[in-house]
């Protein structure tokens, strides 16, 4: 007998690739649901790494900036913030590439 | 017949003859009354009785008189009796003895009233027996020639002080009549009288036909003598008047008070029978009341009815006994009218539709214009006659409880009205309009609960129609009573009861994602396409969010709550089943969760379009608000995401040239896995080309949503797989792990042209299971699958071989393809049923819980205090754990007696605590 497989219908589930622990610092929520402010997670709802190696919800992370008491501090370290410009990585709000058609 | 008819007219006989023992004074008396049919008996044997000698008689007399006044009192011993009749026959004796010297002159006062008493009272004597009961002779045929002689006695003695004033003993021949028409009724007419009903021969209007002949025909003869004597008071009307209506009033106590029981059931059974044929008259042509009396000859009964009420009246039957039977049957006649007419017709015919919109409740008016127009004419007819009165209250009276009656068979019939829903709405319109006090609603409530016990929640019932019963009652109870206090009172035993069923929630989530617009069709059979169709209804859609405002002073159509409402009572808007419903299946989560579980299950599956989820969640989100939908949202995101990604990445890889090589179309769809309902992973080695494909696909999703990755679920999704045999080929859908399953069974025959000879491939059921690494259920479920679709077959210890050719298998053993045949309806059912999934799903996600609780247990156990009790524990947990310990205490018993089985756990004196490690 010969099996041809035509086609395959998978299923999966996505997760941030991101090496520690699961939960946002700020909002306690985990990275792959979103911030207590977003509906949908994923892109609408994107993860900032910081230099410092601690991740956050996007928009926790820019919340928290903009405060005056935060001093442009992580949160978790206190080292001055700054997040990764890596190539492949969202470089800041509203850019992460959207793919439609 | 006629020997009956002797065999009674011989028991008359008898008791004639014992109340009048035969005499040897007067033999023939007995014989020619009887023979004659009662003539008056002077003139039988006047001339026998003249030959006697009257001296001993008439000397004897006076004394006889003095006795007969001693006695008079107490009149009714046969002693008496007895010397009141010789007394009478010494009398007529006499008169002819003496009619010869009534010209002498110089008699004294006291004779003459002696010899006027005599002639009178023979005169006016009643006749000793009677032979036929209906009549007692005619009364007196000399009347006519009636003589001086009489005429001239009956001065004297009705007015003796006058005439004679010398007379010393003289007596009141009125009063002496009346209590000589006493004795003859109680000796003589009750005893005929029980003959009659006694004698069941003819029916029971034939017996009081007897029965009101002899009174009448007893009436007839005492007033005769009456008629005779108040002809003595010549112009003197106001007297004779007077006599004659005392008269009557003593006749009529005396037989007012002959009530016997037979006499009453027969009085009984023929006031029925003629009443409901009068009442039933009501009904014609009103559409209502098959049956009741249709065709009876009403003027007939009313006839018959009257001429018997008036011979009633006439002979003394009217009084207040029979007016209280006449009640009782009338108020059994309205018990039965309203039985009859209206049990369990709810329905109008087409043409009295319009009619009953005009004037509400069908039955209810019926039956106020019946008792108004029949029921109540009939009673003022018949009271009239018998001298009584009614008052208009007491119409209004009857009116009140007739509707009150009307209102206790539709409680009864309340529950097949909710099952009739909505077709009974006419009956839920009677109700509706008389259930005013709160008693009935109580009753009502009580008796629906009953009925509802004892006819819906029993095991028997499947939940499909309870849930279906439970929408009809919202509906019916709702139009019954828009507060819902009484719905509310008779649910809680169904909630329980749909609180035992598991499938209560699925069957109510399927039914909201039914399609509405096929209510009739195959798909939707056994589901409650009643909830699709409701959901969609635009009514149910705008739902007024007002509720929170204490009051609309708008509302004009506003009213008190009910006086039976509880404390926490809160006026509902409107019908609104679904979330009656809902609520009654628990809370709002379990419902929630649920309707999650099976959107998941359905977007997972191949189908192309969610247009009803998608429309099912948004009314659903109007209901319960958005955030608590707010995964079913994100899951349609998914869906939706997945496919535009899907078209991307396969762009993209095309575009690469990567894909072109293989002929495998590969599609995925990628959840968000914190917004699903709990996705077990059952990984397993994925087919080889499929791996390849599946490695390009994650690579280019990463490519595409940075720093994310991908977790495949390999168990999940479809396959489409082409078996090419020696003799066919198949081209099938199947689940994941079936096409790995059977892809294991490929024989490349290009690679292998040589060793063909090899034969079909075979594999045993640990070799898989090694190669794949794969879940033994869903190992086993795909080979029954493919045993089921004839592709591989088992030859014995758990062995399986590729059927090469169709031919062969059927050359095999018969008993062989029965065996195929069965294990083909088996796993085609189990097939249909995504039955591996779901319960696996709940398996490792309860055997996630059950290793925290575990955990959280042993901690406990050593950090807090080392021995607990269940209670304890149970408390704990409930309000340590998180989301809460969803586990009951028996539940918690129950896996604290797995560990304690496994040696993990001991129990010492009804605490539980953890072995000491040696």
């Amino acid at each position: 007998m010969k099996v041809t497989i035509k086609e395959w219908n998978s299923v999966a589930t996505w997760q941030w690739d991101i090496p520690e622990d699961d939960v946002c610092g700020i909002c306690q929520a985990q990275f792959d649901g979103t911030c207590p402010t977003c509906k949908y997670p994923g892109d609408d709802c994107s993860l900032l790494s910081g230099k410092c190696g601690h991740s956050f919800h996007m928009h926790c992370i820019m919340e928290w900036i903009k405060q005056e008491s935060s001093k442009g501090q992580c949160p978790m370290c206190r080292q001055p913030f700054e997040w990764r410009d890596q190539a492949d990585e969202t470089p800041g709000p509203n850019e992460i590439p959207v793919q439609a058609d | 017949m006629p020997q009956h008819s002797a065999r009674v007219r011989t028991r008359k006989h008898n008791i004639f003859r014992s109340v009048f023992p035969p005499d040897s004074s007067q033999p023939a008396s007995l014989a020619s009354a009887v023979g004659v049919a009662g003539e008056p008996i002077p003139s039988s044997y006047g001339p026998a009785a003249a030959s006697t000698s009257s001296s001993a008689s008439s000397s004897s007399r006076p004394k006889r008189h003095a006795a007969s006044h001693s006695s008079s009192g107490s009149a009714h011993g046969s002693a008496a009796v007895t010397g009141r009749r010789t007394r009478g026959n010494h009398s007529t004796q006499q008169s002819s003895a003496t009619s010869a010297a009534t010209d002498a002159p110089g008699v004294s006062d006291q004779l003459r009233w002696d010899h006027a008493w005599h002639v009178v009272t023979s005169r006016i004597q009643l006749p000793t027996s009677v032979a036929v009961e209906d009549s007692f002779g005619a009364p007196a045929p000399e009347s006519q020639d009636l003589d001086v002689t009489f005429y001239d006695c009956l001065s004297l003695v009705l007015d003796p002080t006058a005439t004679l004033p010398q007379a010393t003993h003289v007596e009141d021949i009125l009063s002496w009549h009346s209590r000589q028409a006493r004795q003859h009724f109680l000796h003589q007419v009750l005893p005929l009288l029980a003959a009659c009903t006694s004698s069941h021969q003819g029916s029971h209007s034939q017996v009081l036909r007897s029965i009101i002949g002899t009174l009448e025909a007893a009436h007839r003869q005492y007033l005769y003598g009456l008629t005779l004597i108040t002809r003595g008071f010549r112009n003197d009307t106001s007297a004779s008047e007077a006599a004659m209506a005392k008269f009557r009033r003593d006749m009529h106590a005396i037989v007012g008070n002959s009530w016997t029981p037979e006499l009453i059931t027969v009085l009984r059974s023929v006031l029925h029978h003629n009443l409901r044929i009068i009442l039933g008259s009501g009904n014609r042509g009103s559409g209502l009341g098959p049956g009741w009396s249709r065709g009876a000859n009403v003027p007939k009964a009313r006839g018959e009815l009257f001429t018997l009420l008036e011979s009633l009246q006439n002979v003394g039957l009217g009084g207040d006994r029979f007016q209280v039977l006449f009640a009782e049957i009338m108020d059994a006649c309205m018990q039965d009218f309203i039985r009859d007419s209206y049990s369990k017709v709810w329905k109008v015919s087409d043409g009295r539709r319009n009619a009953r919109a005009i004037t509400g409740p069908l039955c209810l008016n019926h039956l106020r214009d019946w008792v108004e127009n029949h029921y109540s004419r009939l009673a003022v007819e018949v009271l009239g006659r018998l001298g009584g009165q009614v008052a208009w209250n007491d119409v209004e009276r009857w009116r009140d409880v007739a509707i009150g009656r009307l209102a206790t068979l539709r409680m009864h019939e309340l529950f097949d009205i909710v099952l009739h829903w909505p077709d009974s709405k006419g009956g839920l319109d009677d109700l509706a309009a008389s259930v005013t006090t709160p008693q009935r609603r109580l009753h009502l409530t009580d008796a629906f609960s009953a009925s509802l016990q004892a006819r819906l929640l029993h095991p028997g019932r499947s939940t499909l129609d309870i849930l279906q019963t439970y929408i009809s009652m919202i509906r019916t109870f709702h139009a019954l009573d828009h507060s819902k206090v009484l719905l509310d009172r008779v649910v809680p035993a169904l909630k329980l009861c749909l609180w035992n069923r598991d499938d209560a929630i699925r069957i109510v989530v399927t039914g909201l994602l039914a399609n509405p617009n096929g209510a009739n069709t195959d798909e939707n059979k056994g589901k409650l396409v009643e909830l699709a169709t409701i959901l969609n209804e635009t009514s149910q859609q705008h739902q007024s969010r007002a509720d929170d405002e204490d009051l609309d002073w708008n509302d004009m159509t506003w009213v008190p709550d009910p006086v039976d409402a509880g404390v926490n009572y809160k006026r509902p808007k409107n019908e609104d089943i679904i979330g009656t419903l809902i609520s009654a299946l628990g809370l709002q989560d379990v419902f929630i969760k649920e309707f999650q579980a099976i959107v998941a299950e359905r977007l997972l599956s191949k189908q192309a379009s969610f247009q009803q989820e998608i429309k099912v969640l948004g009314l659903l989100k109007k209901r319960f608000g958005e955030a608590a939908l707010q995964n079913c949202d994100v899951m349609i995101r998914d869906i939706v995401d997945s496919k535009r990604v899907d078209t991307v990445l396969r762009r993209n890889l095309k575009d690469d040239g990567e894909l072109e090589a293989s002929s495998l179309a590969y599609h995925s769809k990628i959840l968000s896995r914190l917004f699903w309902p709990s996705l077990p992973k059952d990984p397993f080695t994925v087919p080889a080309p499929v791996v390849e494909v599946q490695k390009k696909y994650e690579k280019g999703f990463e490519q595409l949503k940075s720093s994310r990755k991908l977790n495949w679920l390999d168990h999940l999704g479809s396959a489409t797989v082409r078996l090419d045999f020696d003799d066919r080929f198949i081209e099938l859908d199947c689940k994941t792990y079936e096409a790995a399953v059977i892809y294991e069974f490929h024989n490349d025959d290009e690679n292998d042209d040589g060793s063909g000879a090899a034969g079909p491939v075979q594999r045993t059921f640990n070799e898989l299971w090694e190669k794949l690494m794969i879940d033994e259920d869903l190992l086993e479920s795909a080979l029954r699958f493919w045993v089921a679709q004839r592709v591989v077959r088992d030859v014995g210890n758990k062995t399986y071989v590729v059927l090469e050719t169709l031919v062969e298998s059927k050359q095999g053993d018969d008993d062989d393809l029965m065996e195929d045949e069965d294990a083909l309806d088996d796993g085609l059912d189990s097939y249909e049923q995504p039955s591996p999934k779901k319960p696996k799903g709940i398996n490792t996600k309860e055997r996630e819980q059950r290793i925290v609780y575990w955990q959280f247990i042993v901690g406990m156990l050593t950090n807090s205090s080392p021995a607990m009790p269940l209670g304890q524990i149970a408390m704990m947990m409930k309000m340590l754990i998180a989301d809460g310990c969803p586990w009951s205490n028996e539940e918690l018993q129950e896996f604290l007696a797995e560990k304690i089985a496994e040696g993990e756990l001991e129990i010492v004196g009804g605490k539980y605590r953890l072995p000491k490690k040696a």
